[in-house]
């Protein structure tokens, strides 16, 4: 067997370089280099987006912070200036002790209203909402009653129209 | 073929031109890379990309120790990352391919004996017993122990006598 360095020698003369080698090699760098811009833009403009979406996501939630969280329910409209609370129901209760005892009929309330509601605070009477008359238009305002002073005052407006809600619990498919 | 890879360094302050490199090295590296795989086209392949990788970081790659052994490790790499690649059946249908090149009449015998070793083993015998390298840089280049390089080479060379005795016989 002859030296193995020989043979390979041998084997290996069948693998010339082509004369074009080193042209095509320049091209093939030249693509290279081509894939690499392609490929570094790719990511620059992928690091850019990144990074503008991070700062408009940064701007908008530093934007919406100092506001209050939002919710479904209407907002609450803020009472008029003219507008002040009612007696204390301590205030009340010792007033209303020195009241004769008895039936006596009230001033005539701001608003008639049928089916609107009606609460004792303690000191005042709550009474909002109702319609007037059958069908007839719901309204979303109030007054409160006084006993001790027999006066009304009239609420400032509220968040809801009064309106009974549409869908009421119901006795289910049957 | 005497002599480390990569002996165009010269020392000088200014890197080579990578046109005296591509000239010095460039033969060389397609021949080892032909007794590895065995076919012309896909050593001129891997030959041509490991030189143009080469060439657009030649900045840097100028400027190591060996230029030329980056070489020779970026081309085995890309050989094996492209064996890797190919499943099974394409792999028989390159083979098929390469064997198309030489026919079966022209295939030598030592063609055929370096076709049956192994291809880490055929990597280790090219580089030691053809390129000339010694143990420790071709480990370097083959990610493995000067060690084993050497008994693979040794593994090598056994199954090759075998063989070649074989088809003498």
């Amino acid at each position: 067997m002859p030296e193995l360095r020989e043979l390979l020698d041998r084997e290996a003369a069948g693998a010339a370089p082509s004369p074009d080698a080193y042209p095509r090699t320049l091209r093939r760098a030249r693509r290279i280099a081509i894939r690499r811009q392609i490929g570094a833009g790719a990511i620059a403009l992928a690091l850019f987006a990144g990074l503008g979406g991070s700062l408009w996501l940064a701007v908008r939630s530093r934007n919406e912070t100092p506001g209050p969280a939002k919710s479904n329910t209407p907002s609450v409209p803020a009472p008029p200036a003219s507008w002040e609370p009612g007696p204390s129901a301590e205030d009340s209760a010792a007033a209303l002790a020195e009241l004769p005892v008895g039936w006596t009929s009230l001033s005539p309330p701001p608003m008639v209203r049928v089916r609107a509601a009606s609460v004792w605070t303690g000191s005042e009477l709550f009474y909002w909402g109702g319609d007037t008359g059958f069908g007839g238009t719901h309204h979303g305002d109030g007054a409160m009653y006084d006993p001790v002073k027999d006066a009304w005052r009239e609420l400032p407006p509220g968040p809801l129209s009064g309106a009974p809600p549409r869908e009421r619990p119901g006795p289910g498919p049957r | 073929v005497d002599g480390a890879i990569g002996t165009v360094r010269p020392v000088r302050e200014e890197p080579p031109a990578f046109e005296v490199f591509f000239e010095a090295e460039y033969g060389r590296l397609l021949k080892v890379l032909y007794l590895i795989t065995g076919s012309r086209t896909e050593a001129e392949d891997l030959a041509q990309e490991a030189m143009a990788r080469a060439l657009e970081r030649w900045q840097r790659v100028s400027t190591m120790e060996r230029p030329g052994g980056y070489v020779y490790r970026m081309a085995l790499n890309l050989n094996r990352k492209r064996l890797r690649h190919l499943s099974v059946v394409a792999r028989q249908l390159v083979g098929a391919r390469d064997r198309e090149e030489p026919s079966l009449e022209e295939r030598t015998e030592v063609r055929m004996a370096l076709d049956s070793l192994p291809r880490p083993t055929r990597e280790a015998l090219v580089l030691i017993d053809w390129l000339g390298l010694d143990a420790a840089e071709a480990g370097r280049l083959l990610g493995i122990r000067p060690g084993s390089v050497r008994s693979r080479v040794s593994r090598a060379r056994s199954a090759l006598r075998d063989r070649m005795g074989e088809d003498d016989a």
